[in-house]
């Protein structure tokens, strides 16, 4: 005859199962929890640098734009105006950018906030580069960030939105990388003469 | 007879007390560093984010300081007067002029498109009347584009200048709050313009960020210590320059009436804060400036971040400059430096 029994303390199921289940669950929740809290860090770290990377690219697009207009004789029409300046082809394919609709993106900007009537700004694209081509190299493993410059007469001038007469122009720079980061730098020259040195008026980055 | 239901034995019993113990003995021991990461990572990246956030916004407001009136055919704004301020400048809670401080920064520019007019009447100190003068500028707008709230400043090419806020607006005629400390002579400008002032709050441990014209509001929390300082080129100033004509920084000749710091070409040199409010003075009033201002090319902002929760912080003054109750260094999240060096390009492609 055997003893009667009470289940709860002769029975062979124990709690070692449940204990261990109940330890790696949370064990895996933590460790969902923290690498949840790495990966937003790194990809925020990682925006930030295309951020930044395309901020360079616009800052220097502007620069070399600039510059080269130093070399150009004649800015009477501002869609003759090209900024004469090679941009080496990479290895990397840079960053997809569709010109014509970011010209028109930029163009409805100034349109809409403009008092200038007919004789607001019209841009047209001077240089198509990338930052690649910009820099020389491109050692990050990102994909470079692809660069537009525009030029555009200052409104207050003349009457000609199309046609500088001042020895005064704008430069807009739009540089958009990885994830969709996008940079612009713009800036207003002048010199006094066909060959005088270019001076700068005004440089912003955007937005403002 | 079932023996596992009669109870255990000797030798059952103390195998499994052993167990028991060396598991609880892992888990104790393995417990506190889990615990630390669970606890760190959060506080450590947390920390990152308020850096990078602190870090964007001073580049972001002091790189485009300078901006200058373009639409006037004008150079930028240090031709005229500063860009980089060491004072909380505006018209809300400002400091004191011609003074300088090192946890504050204020910096101004004209943004792209802004309004933009010549003096008509020069203006009377006492008064609050700004009247301006057509310019193509002004485009179609009746008011050349000012409207009532801007932040305008009004200037001449000899280093005067006065920043006010606009209450009224008619036609060409401007009424702006508060009088004119100082009277601006013929030629004379007005512009709207961007007023940027990064401050730090010692006691609420905060970054905080002003418009010049509102209260400032808080930019980044547990920021436990700001250092500004000021970078220039050894040349003196060449502006602001009338020519023909004295002013703060230029004689009539064209000398420049400031000395040499150091060699020229040369590297640039550091400018202390008691440099900056020691005169030569230009302007008067509310508009009083240090001349040795003009001199100013690049800005080195410093500023440190502490982890938020005093659980994370040790007890190391070098690492921590509010000290916590952290003891493991696995338990600690040390304090971030960021030394940021700013060279505003319209400061830095001013001659």
């Amino acid at each position: 005859m055997t003893r009667p029994s009470w289940r709860g303390s002769c029975s062979r199921d124990g709690v070692a199962l449940p204990a261990v289940l109940l330890l790696a669950a949370f064990l895996v929740a933590v460790s969902g929890w923290l690498l949840g809290h790495v990966r937003t860090e790194q990809e925020m770290a990682m925006a930030g640098d295309h951020v930044d990377q395309a901020r360079r690219t616009a800052a220097a697009g502007l620069e070399i734009a600039a510059a080269a207009l130093g070399g150009v004789a004649d800015w009477t029409v501002i869609a003759g105006l090209v900024v004469s300046v090679p941009c080496p082809l990479s290895d990397r394919a840079p960053v997809a950018i569709d010109a014509g609709a970011e010209t028109v993106a930029l163009q409805a900007q100034w349109d809409a906030a403009s008092r200038w009537g007919r004789n607001t700004p019209r841009w047209q694209l001077a240089w198509q580069c990338d930052a690649a081509g910009v820099f020389g190299r491109w050692p990050a493993r990102s994909a470079p960030p692809a660069l537009l410059v525009w030029l555009a007469d200052q409104p207050e001038a003349d009457a000609v939105p199309d046609e500088d007469s001042d020895g005064r122009v704008m430069v807009h720079a739009l540089a958009v990388g990885p994830g969709g980061a996008r940079a612009t730098a713009s800036a207003s020259v002048q010199r006094a003469g066909p060959g005088g040195q270019v001076s700068l008026a005004a440089w912003r980055d955007g937005p403002e | 007879m079932t023996r596992g239901c009669q109870g255990v034995t000797l030798p059952d019993l103390l195998v499994s007390v052993c167990v028991g113990l060396v598991t609880v003995t892992a888990v104790v021991a393995a417990l506190p560093p889990i615990l630390d990461v669970v606890q760190t990572i959060p506080e450590s990246t947390d920390l990152d984010q308020r850096a990078r956030g602190a870090s964007e916004a001073v580049v972001h407001t002091q790189k485009p300081a300078g901006a200058g009136p373009d639409l006037l055919g004008l150079g930028p704004l240090p031709h005229f007067v500063p860009a980089v301020w060491p004072l909380r400048l505006g018209t809300a809670t400002a400091d004191p002029p011609a003074t300088a401080w090192g946890d504050r920064l204020s910096t101004l520019r004209v943004a792209a498109g802004a309004a933009q007019a010549p003096l008509a009447v020069a203006v009377v100190a006492g008064t609050s009347t700004i009247v301006l003068a057509w310019h193509p500028a002004c485009g179609l707008d009746a008011s050349c584009g000012f409207r009532r709230g801007d932040l305008v400043l009004v200037f001449n090419q000899h280093g005067v200048f006065e920043l006010a806020t606009l209450t009224g607006v008619a036609g060409l005629s401007l009424t702006r709050a508060g009088a004119a400390s100082q009277p601006v002579d013929l030629p004379g400008q007005v512009t709207a313009v961007s007023a940027s002032v990064v401050l730090f709050d010692a006691v609420r441990r905060q970054l905080r960020l002003a418009d010049g014209a509102t209260g400032n509001q808080p930019l980044v929390d547990d920021v436990v210590g700001v250092r500004v300082r000021y970078y220039g080129s050894a040349a003196p100033p060449r502006w602001p320059a009338v020519s023909g004509a004295d002013t703060c920084a230029v004689s009539a000749d064209g000398t420049p009436r400031l000395g040499l710091r150091g060699p020229v070409p040369g590297p640039p040199i550091e400018l202390a804060l008691a440099e900056l409010s020691d005169g030569p003075w230009c302007g008067a009033g509310a508009g009083r400036f240090d001349a040795d201002l003009m001199r100013v090319r690049a800005v080195r902002f410093a500023v440190r971040l502490q982890a938020s929760s005093a659980a994370v912080r040790g007890p190391m003054p070098a690492w921590f400059t509010w000290p916590g109750s952290a003891v493991r260094p696995g338990q600690q999240v040390r304090d971030r430096e960021l030394d940021l060096f700013v060279t505003p390009p319209n400061l830095a492609w001013t001659p």
